[in-house]
């Protein structure tokens, strides 16, 4: 009994496994049919672009590597794409650079045309998970620039060092925020200044006189030797809020920020000079929110009000953020200079929540050129020979970075 | 008719003047109820005490150093926290040199809030300007003294928001950044 009982279920149980099995390879069959149709006839290329203020990039990303082919005249730019692809816009704004006037479909191809505005230095690479073709169109940075590009046709270069750390770390850089950019301002903040002196050494010196005193020279050296645009946030001795020295900068479009202070220690031991970046731990996105919650207690029974105006605090508290990888780098490369030139201590670099480092949207580090509470630094900082030194030992900071972001 | 009326307004007065005797006496025992349950807030127990780390500035002037120092014990998670910053505030006070004090005397602690349980607003006086040298380490060691301090010692703070006198103020001297809850930062700490 148990035998036929077993054999009946087990017959049973086969049949609706083999039933199960056929619609099973039915479905699967289907399936696959469906994809290999899809796949054979087209794929999905999206398309987006971005302005950013001395380019605009334009990225087609493809779950598929796409061969391409790139052609130019006065006013038009072609991609032509490898197989066909449905393209899919992403990007509703308007460019100033360019608009993007439609596809043409060949047999095996897909054609993206845009319309340019102006004659823009182009640059193409490929980045990966997932494939991207980028394409960026410059502004044209006068002479300094030979365009490599023929009348009708871009090379297409290799991914950058950069681009390829963040293939590998499977981020998108298509922003451009950490892509190498031409550096041709910079701005120099000389620290404190009118009735906010600064630090005091123990002989009445005040850090904002040197610290002026140190931009300036910094400035004259930048203009003359590198030949980059210079603005000091402060030219004399004159009151200036963070605020204000973040949005000179900001309103310059400058490439690189630089804070010049002097330190003061309790200790009269302290000495020698250091580098700061801003520090994150500051703007951790739970404090962040619970600080605005406390100052804005008022407005916080109007939800949208509340989470628009959070967003904008986050999103502006980015500015920094972004490019800090660039900042640590410009910090190492002074902070060595500062270290054989002025042959003091060196304290290293350092992080921590500098106020008017957090809004500046460029690379931003903040000098400690010395110690003016140290009384045979202060009596140092008075020279000028040392004020060309630690302004000799920060030009040259800068020139090495420009060397490596060239 | 008259000496009813009398006896009428003799009684409703004694009832009167009895009422109000027993309003008295119950008002009397339910404040010295509240006394007692008030006196039970306070310090739990004020002979005990317990060890907590503090964190000063190194002779060299560079970092923050560790010293251990016992406060009162508190039922009270703030009050607690405010005992550990007004002991702070007091000093090192250590008989080896390896410290620096940071806080003047005239440094006060006007309060202390907890915000959703794990943000401690730190309510110091005008002081702290004077005492201050306006320089970015002096400011930086200032500061993460008092965040460092609390965070490391009440794990649940995940921040200090340091405000002076009641007001939220953008830096102390220039440099570092206050308007917001800053989070615990080692990196200011050595062993000694």
């Amino acid at each position: 009994m148990r035998k036929t009982f077993g054999r009946g279920f087990d017959s049973r149980r086969l049949h609706f496994l083999n039933k199960m099995k056929k619609s099973l390879k039915l479905k699967y069959f289907g399936l696959i049919f469906i994809i290999l149709i899809g796949l054979g006839f087209s794929y999905a290329a999206k398309l987006r672009y971005s302005d950013h203020p001395d380019f605009t990039r334009v990225v087609i990303e493809s779950g598929k590597i796409l061969k391409f082919n790139i052609s130019k005249t006065d006013e038009e730019f072609r991609i032509k794409i490898q197989p066909e692809a449905e393209v899919i816009l992403e990007t509703n704004k308007e460019s100033s650079r360019l608009s993007f006037l439609g596809v043409n479909k060949g047999v095996d191809y897909t054609e993206l045309i845009f319309k340019i505005n102006n004659d823009y230095d182009i640059k193409t690479f490929t980045l990966n998970s997932p494939f991207r073709i980028v394409v960026d169109f410059s502004d044209k940075k006068g002479d300094s620039v030979k365009n490599n590009t023929s009348q009708n046709q871009t090379k297409t270069k290799k991914p950058k060092k950069e681009e390829t750390r963040a293939m590998n770390n499977n981020t998108d850089n298509d922003n451009g925020l950490n892509s190498k950019k031409e550096i041709r301002t910079i701005v120099i903040d000389p620290g404190h200044g009118g009735t906010e002196y600064g630090a005091k050494g123990p002989s009445g010196t005040y850090e904002k006189d040197i610290t002026l005193k140190i931009a300036k020279i910094l400035k004259m050296y930048i203009e003359n030797y590198i030949g980059l645009k210079v603005f000091l946030t402060r030219n004399s001795d004159m009151n200036l809020s963070l605020e204000e020295r973040a949005s000179i900068a900001n309103n310059q479009k400058a490439d690189i920020f630089i804070s010049i202070h002097c330190n003061a220690s309790k200790s009269r031991k302290a000495k020698g000079s250091e580098t700061y970046i801003l520090s994150l731990k500051a703007t951790d996105k739970q404090a962040r929110r619970l600080a605005f919650y406390e100052n804005n207690f008022e407005e916080m029974k109007d939800d949208d009000k509340r989470e628009a105006d959070d967003i904008k605090l986050i999103l502006w508290d980015m500015a920094q953020t972004e490019y800090l990888r660039d900042s640590a780098n410009l910090a190492i490369l002074i902070q060595k200079e500062l270290n054989v030139l002025l042959g003091t201590k060196n304290r290293g670099i350092k992080q921590a929540p500098f106020r008017v480092l957090m809004n500046v949207a460029m690379p931003a580090v903040l000098v400690e050129a010395a110690f003016i509470s140290n009384p045979s630094e202060e009596k140092m900082l008075n020279k000028e020979q040392y004020q060309k030194k630690i302004a000799y030992a920060i030009f040259l900071g800068i020139k090495r970075y420009l060397t490596q972001n060239r | 008719m008259d000496k009813k009326k009398r006896l009428i307004i003799f009684i409703v007065l004694i009832v009167l003047v009895l009422s109000i005797l027993l309003f008295l006496i119950i008002g009397n025992k339910n404040n010295s109820k509240k006394q007692i349950k008030k006196k039970n807030i306070v310090p739990s127990d004020k002979s005990e005490l317990v060890e907590y780390d503090f964190f000063y500035q190194s002779v060299n002037g560079d970092y923050l150093i560790p010293l251990k120092k016992k406060v009162e014990k508190f039922g009270d998670m703030k009050d607690q926290i405010k005992e550990v910053v007004i002991k702070l505030f007091e000093g090192a006070n250590s008989k080896d040199n390896k410290y620096i004090n940071l806080f003047s005397s005239k440094i006060r602690l006007n309060n202390i809030f907890i915000v959703n349980k794990e943000i401690a607003v730190v309510d110091i006086n005008r002081e702290i300007f004077t005492k201050l040298l306006g320089s970015s380490i002096d400011e930086i060691l200032t500061i993460y003294s008092i965040v460092d301090t609390i965070c490391f010692n009440f794990p649940y703070i995940k921040g200090v928001q340091i405000i002076v006198d009641g007001r939220q103020m953008e830096t102390l001297a220039g440099h570092i950044d206050i308007s917001r809850p800053l989070r615990m930062d080692a990196r200011w700490i050595r062993p000694i």
